[in-house]
């Protein structure tokens, strides 16, 4: 195919192809004003590339601005992750079991543990959904009846009167910062008692008890034994509620003590039992696990 | 001679529900609560249900599985925590943080109790909730604080249905449950006409409302927020349909405005 070019169109024409229907062809002159197209080859165009990561920059820096919006997306992240963990390895398998529980709970447990983030009764006890209702306070600390409304003893009220409970555990642990408060805490009565300090001083009886006994003792030393002691007030300050105290006689509720120590993990474990004879409690039944 | 009781209960049940139609549905829940703590509690029966077997099984169990194949976690758990959550949860049995939000040693501080409340600041009255907070925000230094409110929470039901008029049927139940009064108000406000189990659901998340509005009591809470070094969430654990939601309560100062 021969075409010519006019007038001006001769002296702009240099290129040596033209890009037509999709394919180039080279332009072959056969006369001062007329080409020819001669060999095609066919070509894609492709649109023209950009690096959008480099024009954006890095991610992070594009999402930046916010830092409370970042923090909002990652902690949605975290949740959803370890719902879904949750969801996925534990209740769809037993998703029987977890609709019969949507109807009602029957645990036959209660558990009084410690706040503290490393000391989960249901972890560290192994107590699966439904098995346990479960009440964490700092320093797992139980107040007798005469100290008036606790939000511990409300749940009291509620898991031994209205669920039930035949156990009660009070389980409390080695390192606890509440404990440590205690014991390092001056007895000042002023106002610049922080609100730790003063929920704590409600183990000042166990505290005299550690210092009248093992004063020679280091610091550390003197917490584990507060720690212990204070289990054992927890558990006397339960009996001092008439709902309790009478199941206990009854034998329709058992209470325990338990204390784990994580440094080496290790549980050290007793019942209070009731003494017939002449109406008190004694300790018995102790056991280590380690 | 088990069998008889069952027939002769079932017997009069039937004859009930003939002389008093309108029963029919209130026997029928009744039936459906009792069939599914059977079930539940069939796994361990109460005849043979030994509580200390049971945790020495799980504390072993633990042991062996979590602690001894961690060492380095545990050693350093051991030396001391530092959580990034404070966590209150209800004491309920079937929402324990450490399954729902898979929560491992060392995550969350955790406070459970009825309902999941959190009471204004007071130093004398609920005094061990702000000290569990002041631990948590100051020594601790979490943060995030997350309410997790729950379905068919026990206390929130107690709330909607206790008259909450003075005269107390229980020794502390309903003190406690009136933290979260406004949130029962605006639900009989806002659906006054709805089933009471609709209520209930509506007010198990704004008692999660009203908790974070508490925490900004504390002024250590306050501080907190305003500074950005502490966030507040609120979350809700619907185990009926296996669903969790999550919201938080935002604080922020817009941009000014010449006017």
């Amino acid at each position: 195919m021969a075409f010519t070019l006019g007038g001006r169109a001769r002296r702009l024409v240099s290129a040596t192809s033209i890009h037509q229907n999709g394919c180039l062809h080279k332009l072959q002159q056969i006369g001062s004003d007329r080409f020819q197209l001669g060999e095609a080859k066919a070509i894609r165009l492709l649109p023209r590339r950009t690096n959008m990561v480099q024009e954006l920059g890095i991610r992070e820096e594009f999402m930046d601005p916010n830092r409370e919006t970042e923090t909002s997306y990652d902690f949605l992240d975290e949740m959803r992750h370890r719902f879904l963990k949750f969801k996925r390895q534990k209740y769809l398998p037993e998703i029987e079991k977890f609709q019969a529980l949507a109807i009602a709970q029957s645990p036959k447990v209660m558990v009084i543990g410690c706040a503290d983030s490393r000391v989960c009764p249901s972890y560290v006890l192994g107590f699966q959904p439904g098995e346990a209702f479960t009440i964490r306070n700092v320093a797992n600390l139980v107040t007798p009846v005469q100290n008036g409304p606790t939000e511990t003893n409300s749940a009291l009220e509620f898991a031994v009167t209205t669920l039930q409970v035949e156990n009660i555990i009070v389980m409390g642990h080695s390192n606890c910062g509440g404990i440590a408060a205690l014991m390092s805490h001056q007895n000042h009565q002023g106002q610049h008692s922080s609100l730790v300090e003063r929920w704590v001083m409600n183990g000042k009886a166990a505290k005299l008890r550690t210092q009248l006994a093992s004063s020679h003792l280091s610091f550390d030393e003197q917490c584990r034994n507060c720690e212990k002691e204070s289990i054992k007030d927890s558990v006397m300050n339960l009996i001092t509620y008439s709902w309790i105290r009478d199941r206990v006689k009854r034998g329709e509720v058992k209470i325990h003590g338990c204390y784990y120590n994580l440094s080496d993990c290790s549980l050290e474990k007793w019942r209070l039992s009731s003494d017939k004879t002449n109406y008190g409690f004694y300790i018995s039944d102790r056991e280590i696990w380690s | 001679m088990g069998n008889e009781s069952y027939e002769d209960a079932i017997e009069a049940l039937k004859k009930l529900l003939i002389e008093k139609d309108e029963l029919k549905d209130v026997a029928a829940a009744k039936v459906k609560k009792i069939t599914a703590e059977l079930q539940t509690a069939s796994s361990s029966d109460s005849k043979s249900f030994d509580p200390v077997a049971r945790i020495k099984e799980g504390f072993v169990t633990f042991k062996k599985e979590k602690y001894e194949t961690n060492p380095a976690l545990y050693g350093e758990l051991a030396k001391g925590q530092s959580p990034k959550y404070m966590v209150f949860a209800c004491s309920d049995s079937r929402v324990c943080p450490s399954h729902v939000l898979n929560f491992h040693p060392g995550d969350a501080f955790v406070v459970r109790n009825i309902a999941n409340m959190v009471p204004p600041f007071d130093k004398v009255k609920y005094a061990g909730v702000g000290a569990a907070i002041e631990y948590a925000v100051l020594h601790l230094k979490v943060e995030n604080i997350v309410v997790i409110g729950h379905s068919a929470c026990g206390g929130i039901k107690g709330l909607m249905s206790f008259p909450l008029d003075g005269n107390n049927s229980t020794d502390f139940i309903e003190d406690w449950v009136k933290i979260c009064l406004p949130a029962k108000s605006k639900v009989l406000a806002e659906s006054e006409s709805s089933a009471f189990e609709d209520q209930c659901g509506r007010c198990e998340r704004e008692a999660v409302n009203v908790s974070l509005a508490n925490l900004l009591t504390y002024p250590f809470v306050r501080e907190g927020v305003v500074k950005g070094t502490l966030a507040l969430k609120g979350g809700y654990y619907d185990f009926v349909n296996g669903a969790f939601e999550l919201w938080e309560l935002q604080f922020g100062i817009s941009p000014v405005h010449s006017i």
